[in-house]
C-alpha cells in the first residue's frame, strides 16, 4: 500500500513540475508585447533604427562545430551580438543550437512539435511545410518599411519567380529571403591544369574528349608519383547526390545536360505542360553513356560508397568533378599550398556545340517569423544591419578568420544580387585590365567588390588575364583570407561571364498533395535505378521499367496535380 | 526472501529512475496519437484531423514495404545471433587462455570499438572496404580484382552484421566471462579428478552454468527483431544498396524529417514497438519454459 502511495505521489509531483515547466516555458518566451520604435523615428531611417526598449528575439543557433570562438566570446555572445545590442537594441537568445549539418534536421523536430524559435532560417522543404501548417506570420506590413533598400533591390533581382516562392496563396509575403546566385545553380567541369600539362593534353570540350582525358588521368599518371591511384571523374560521396536541382558539387549533373537530360527537374513541354525530366528518353541515353564511362573506370569506382569525396580531392588525386563556381572554397587549401592548378570549363558541350544547364531555385534560404513573434521586423533590422556592415566589418577588422559573418551572425543567409558573381567578375577584369579605377564602380550595392579590388591588387602577378597558379602571391598575407574567394570569382565564374550557355529552368518548386505521401518512395526508386544503372548493377531496360513504376506509384498523379496547379 | 518490511530507502533510490521512466518513455506516449490522425503541428496533436488507420493502410499499400521489413529483419535476426554466438565462443576461448596476464589487455581491445560512435566506425569500415583499402590490397596480392564492398547489394548485409558484431562482441564477452567466474571452482576440480578434458569440462560444466545467462541476453534482443541499428546502416549505406540496405529506420527518417511526413513515420514506429512487445512476452515465455528464468 505505501508503495502505492510513493509512486502516486512522485507521479504527482512529476507531473506538477511538467505542468510548471510547460507554463513557463510559454510565457517566458520572447517579448510579450511588442516594443514600439522611438518616438519621432523618420521613416527612412526606421531600417536601422535604435529600439527605446531593449528587444528580445528567441532564435535557433546554426553553429560550425570548426569555428574557433575567441576568448571571452561564446555563440550568442559575440562581436556581432554585442553591436546589435548596443545599436539597435536587440537582445539575440538562441532557444538552441545545432551543428551546421543537424541544423536542418532539429528544425524539422521544432516544426513538428510546435516549438519554433521566433525568428528562424529554414530550408524550402520547411518553408512550405510551416505555410501548410500556418505557424508563421504575413511579413508584408513590415517589408515596405523596415527593409533597407538593399535589401529590396535583392529580393528584386530575383524577379517575379523569386516573388512566388515567398508569398503564400493570398499573395501575401511570408518570408525574407537570399535570392540564390544566378552562378551557384550551374554546374562545371573543373579540371587539374597541371595535370593537363603534365600529360600534354588540351581542354576537353566535347563528351568524347573528357573521356579521353579522363581516361589518360586514370591511366597515365598524372601526379608522377609512379602508382596507380588517381581518379578520372570524382563523383558525389555517401551524403552527396547524383543529381540534384540547382548547383551539386561532386554531382554528375553536367554529363546528363550534355544528352539535354535534367533529372529532379520539373520542364517545361513544348505544349505547355509539365514534365518530369527523371523520366524523359534523353535521360536514358545520358544513363547508357555515363554507365560506358563508369565501366571504363573513368568515372571513380567508389562514387556513391565514398564517405566523403573531398579526401581524395583535398589529397590530389582527383583530375575532374563537377560542381558550381564557389567549389573554389572546397579545395581552397591546395590552392594555397600550390599544389593543385584548377580550372572551370563549360564541359562537356552538347552535340549542337552548347553548353545546357539547369539552374538554380530562385531562393534556397528563407527568414521566417513564428505567429508568437511580436516584433518580426525586428528580423529585417538584423539583416539589414548585416548587409549595411558587412565590408566595413571586414576592413575595420570585426570579421576575421576567427569571427566570420558565416558562422557567428545570427540568422546569417549570403545576401546579395542574383548576378553579383558576374558582376564582380566584370569590374575586376576591366580593373585588373587597366580600363577602370575604384572611383568608377559603386559599391553601395555591392558590399564586397571593394575588398575583392583591393585583393586582388595585392594578389593577382602580371599577366593579369592569365589566372594559373603560378601568377597568384601564395604567400601574401591576404592570401589565406581573400584567395579562395578570388579564385571561386575569376576562374569559377569565367566560363558563365565568357561562354554563353542555354538555361534550363525548373517549371514547379511546390509540392502536390500526392508528393507530400509519395514523393520519398519515388526519389528512392529513381536514385536506386540511377545508381545501379551507372555503376553497372543494372542493364539499361531498368529504365524502362522504372518509367513505368514511376507513373503507377504516383507519379501520373503529381503531374497532373502539378499540371492542374499550374493552368490555374 | 531477506526484505520481509517496507525498506524506505530502497524506493527513496529508484525515484529518480521512475522520474526518467515517466518524463521519456510515459510521457512521449501521448505522442502516438499522431498515427492516427492527419497531424498538423499547427493546431497540434489535441486538434488535428482524426483520419483512423489511414497511415497504416497506406504504409502497407507502399511497394517497398516488404522488402523494408525484410532487410530490417534479416539484418537484426542475423546481429541478434552473431552477437550471441560470437561473443559466447570468444569468452570461453578466452577463458581457457594460457598466458593470464594477457588476458585482461585482450579483454580491453576487443572492449575498445563499443565505446565508438558509428559516425566514426562508418569512415574507419568504408576506409578498410574501400577500393584501394587493405582488404582489397589483400585480394589483389592473390591476384583477385578489387571489389566494391559497399556498392554490393549482395555483400552489404552480411558486411553490415559482421561490422556490428565486431563493434559489440566486447560487451558481451565481459558480460559472459563474469558469468563464468561464477560457476562453481569446485566442480572443475571435480570433474579433472574424474578424468575430464578441456572441451568435456567446457560442455559439461561452462555451458550449462551460464545458461541462464545466455538465455537472459538473447530474451533482451528478441525486442531488437525489427531494430537493425539505425545509425549504423544511415552511414554505411547508399542508393546502390537500397535493395537489401534500406530499413525500416532509415525509411521513417527520410520520410519523417526530410519529407516532414510526421504521421505516417509515426505509424510506422508505432507499428514497430507493437511487434517489438509481442517478441519480448514470447521470449519471456519461452525463457521461462526453457530455462526457468523469471524476471517478475
Amino acid at each position: 500500500m505505501k508503495l502505492k502511495r510513493i509512486i502516486a505521489i512522485a507521479c504527482t509531483a512529476a507531473m506538477t513540475v511538467s505542468l510548471i515547466s510547460g507554463c513557463g516555458g510559454a510565457s517566458d518566451k520572447g517579448q510579450k508585447e511588442a516594443v514600439k520604435e522611438a518616438e519621432g523615428t523618420a521613416k527612412e531611417d526606421l531600417p536601422l533604427a535604435k529600439y527605446p526598449e531593449t528587444v528580445t528575439v528567441h532564435l535557433g543557433g546554426k553553429m560550425n562545430p570548426n569555428a574557433k570562438i575567441p576568448k571571452g566570446m561564446s555563440f550568442e555572445d559575440n562581436s556581432y551580438t554585442r553591436l546589435l545590442k548596443e545599436n539597435l537594441n536587440i537582445q539575440v537568445v538562441y532557444d538552441w543550437t545545432a551543428s551546421t549539418s543537424d541544423y536542418d534536421e532539429k528544425m524539422s523536430l521544432c516544426i513538428g512539435s510546435n516549438t519554433i524559435p521566433e525568428i528562424m532560417n529554414v530550408n524550402a522543404t520547411q518553408y512550405r511545410a510551416l505555410l501548410k501548417y500556418d505557424m508563421i506570420q504575413p511579413l508584408d506590413k513590415y517589408f515596405d518599411d523596415y527593409a533597407s533598400d538593399a535589401l529590396k533591390s535583392y529580393v528584386k533581382s530575383g524577379g517575379e519567380e523569386l516573388q512566388k516562392c515567398i508569398t503564400n496563396e493570398d499573395g501575401e509575403l511570408m518570408a525574407i529571403p537570399a535570392p540564390n546566385l544566378t552562378a551557384g545553380g550551374v554546374n562545371e567541369m573543373w579540371i587539374r591544369q597541371d595535370w593537363l600539362d603534365a600529360l600534354g593534353l588540351d581542354v576537353p570540350r566535347t563528351w568524347d574528349e573528357l573521356a579521353e582525358v579522363a581516361k589518360a588521368f586514370v591511366t597515365r599518371d598524372p601526379d608522377g608519383n609512379g602508382e596507380n591511384d588517381t581518379i578520372g571523374i570524382l563523383g558525389p560521396g555517401n551524403s552527396d547526390h547524383m543529381n540534384a536541382v540547382g548547383g551539386n558539387q561532386f554531382g554528375l549533373d553536367p554529363l546528363f545536360s550534355c544528352f539535354q537530360s535534367y533529372p529532379q527537374y520539373w520542364l517545361k513541354s513544348e505544349d505547355g505542360s509539365v514534365e518530369y525530366g527523371s523520366i524523359q528518353p534523353e535521360t536514358k541515353t545520358a544513363l547508357e553513356n555515363i554507365s560506358k564511362l563508369y565501366a571504363d573506370g573513368v568515372i571513380d569506382p567508389e562514387t556513391l560508397v565514398r564517405s566523403d569525396s573531398k579526401e581524395p580531392l583535398l589529397a590530389g588525386k582527383v583530375g575532374i568533378f563537377f560542381g558550381p563556381w564557389w567549389c573554389a572554397y572546397t579545395f581552397a587549401d591546395t590552392t594555397l599550398s600550390g599544389s593543385a592548378d584548377w580550372r572551370a570549363y563549360f564541359t562537356p558541350l552538347s552535340e549542337d556545340g552548347k553548353y545546357y544547364t539547369h539552374m538554380a531555385e530562385p531562393t534556397t534560404q528563407y527568414v521566417v517569423a513564428s505567429k508568437d513573434c511580436k516584433n518580426p521586423e525586428a528580423a529585417f533590422k538584423i539583416i539589414n544591419y548585416l548587409i549595411a556592415n558587412e565590408q566595413t566589418w571586414v576592413e575595420e577588422g570585426v570579421t576575421s578568420t576567427e569571427m566570420g559573418t558565416a558562422d557567428f551572425y545570427p540568422l546569417y543567409n549570403a545576401y546579395d544580387n542574383a548576378d553579383e558573381i558576374e558582376t564582380s567578375n566584370e569590374a575586376l577584369t576591366k580593373y585588373l585590365a587597366g580600363d577602370i579605377s575604384m572611383d568608377d564602380v559603386d559599391f553601395s550595392t555591392h558590399k564586397l567588390l571593394k575588398n575583392d579590388m583591393e585583393a586582388v591588387t595585392e594578389l593577382k602577378k602580371k599577366p593579369y588575364d592569365d589566372f594559373s597558379l603560378k601568377y597568384w602571391n601564395l604567400d601574401s598575407d591576404l592570401a589565406k583570407t581573400n584567395l579562395p574567394r578570388l579564385v571561386a570569382i575569376m576562374v569559377g565564374d569565367a566560363p558563365l561571364v565568357n561562354e554563353e550557355y542555354v538555361p534550363v529552368y525548373n517549371a514547379y518548386n511546390g509540392q502536390t498533395e500526392t508528393m507530400e505521401a509519395k514523393w520519398a518512395n519515388l526519389k528512392k526508386m529513381e536514385e536506386e535505378t540511377f545508381a545501379k544503372i551507372i555503376m553497372g548493377k543494372a542493364d539499361i531496360s531498368e529504365f524502362d521499367t522504372f518509367v513505368k513504376n514511376w507513373k503507377n506509384q504516383g507519379g501520373d498523379q503529381i503531374l497532373k496535380e502539378i499540371n492542374d496547379e499550374l493552368s490555374k | 526472501m531477506y526484505i520481509k518490511r517496507f525498506v524506505k530507502h530502497y524506493y527513496i533510490m529508484l525515484i529518480p529512475a521512475l522520474l526518467w521512466l515517466f518524463f521519456f518513455s510515459i510521457v512521449p506516449m501521448f505522442g502516438i496519437v499522431m498515427a492516427f490522425q492527419d497531424y498538423n503541428p499547427g493546431q497540434g496533436i489535441l486538434h488535428s484531423k482524426f483520419v483512423g488507420l489511414e497511415n497504416f493502410k497506406y504504409m502497407f499499400q507502399m511497394n517497398d514495404v516488404k522488402q523494408v521489413l525484410c532487410n530490417t529483419v534479416v539484418i537484426a535476426v542475423g546481429k541478434i545471433i552473431g552477437n550471441i554466438i560470437f561473443p559466447l565462443i570468444f569468452a570461453l576461448l578466452l577463458n581457457e587462455f594460457c598466458i593470464k596476464r594477457l588476458k585482461r589487455p585482450i579483454q580491453t581491445i576487443v572492449y575498445l570499438p563499443y565505446f565508438l560512435s558509428w559516425v566514426i566506425l562508418a569512415k574507419i569500415v568504408l576506409n578498410i572496404f574501400g577500393y584501394t583499402g587493405p582488404i582489397n590490397q589483400l585480394m589483389e596480392a592473390f591476384g583477385r580484382n578489387p571489389i566494391n564492398f559497399f556498392g554490393e547489394p549482395s555483400l552489404f548485409q552480411p558486411l553490415v552484421i559482421g561490422t556490428d558484431i565486431w563493434k559489440g562482441f566486447g560487451y558481451n564477452t565481459v558480460v559472459y566471462l563474469a558469468a563464468i567466474l561464477g560457476v562453481d571452482q569446485s566442480l572443475y576440480e571435480a570433474a579433472a579428478a574424474d578424468g575430464a578434458g578441456r572441451f568435456k569440462r567446457i560442455w559439461h560444466i561452462t555451458l550449462p552454468g551460464i545458461r541462464t545467462t545466455v538465455a537472459l541476453l538473447a530474451i533482451l534482443s528478441l525486442g531488437n527483431v525489427l531494430n537493425a541499428g539505425f545509425d549504423q546502416i544511415y552511414n554505411l549505406y547508399n542508393p546502390l544498396v537500397y535493395s537489401t540496405g534500406d530499413i525500416i529506420d532509415t525509411w521513417v527518417y527520410r520520410a519523417g524529417l526530410e519529407n516532414l511526413q510526421y504521421s505516417l513515420a509515426t505509424a510506422v514506429g508505432l507499428f514497430k514497438s507493437v511487434i517489438s512487445v509481442i517478441l519480448i512476452v514470447i521470449g519471456y515465455k519461452l525463457a521461462d519454459k526453457f530455462t526457468g528464468y523469471k524476471l517478475f
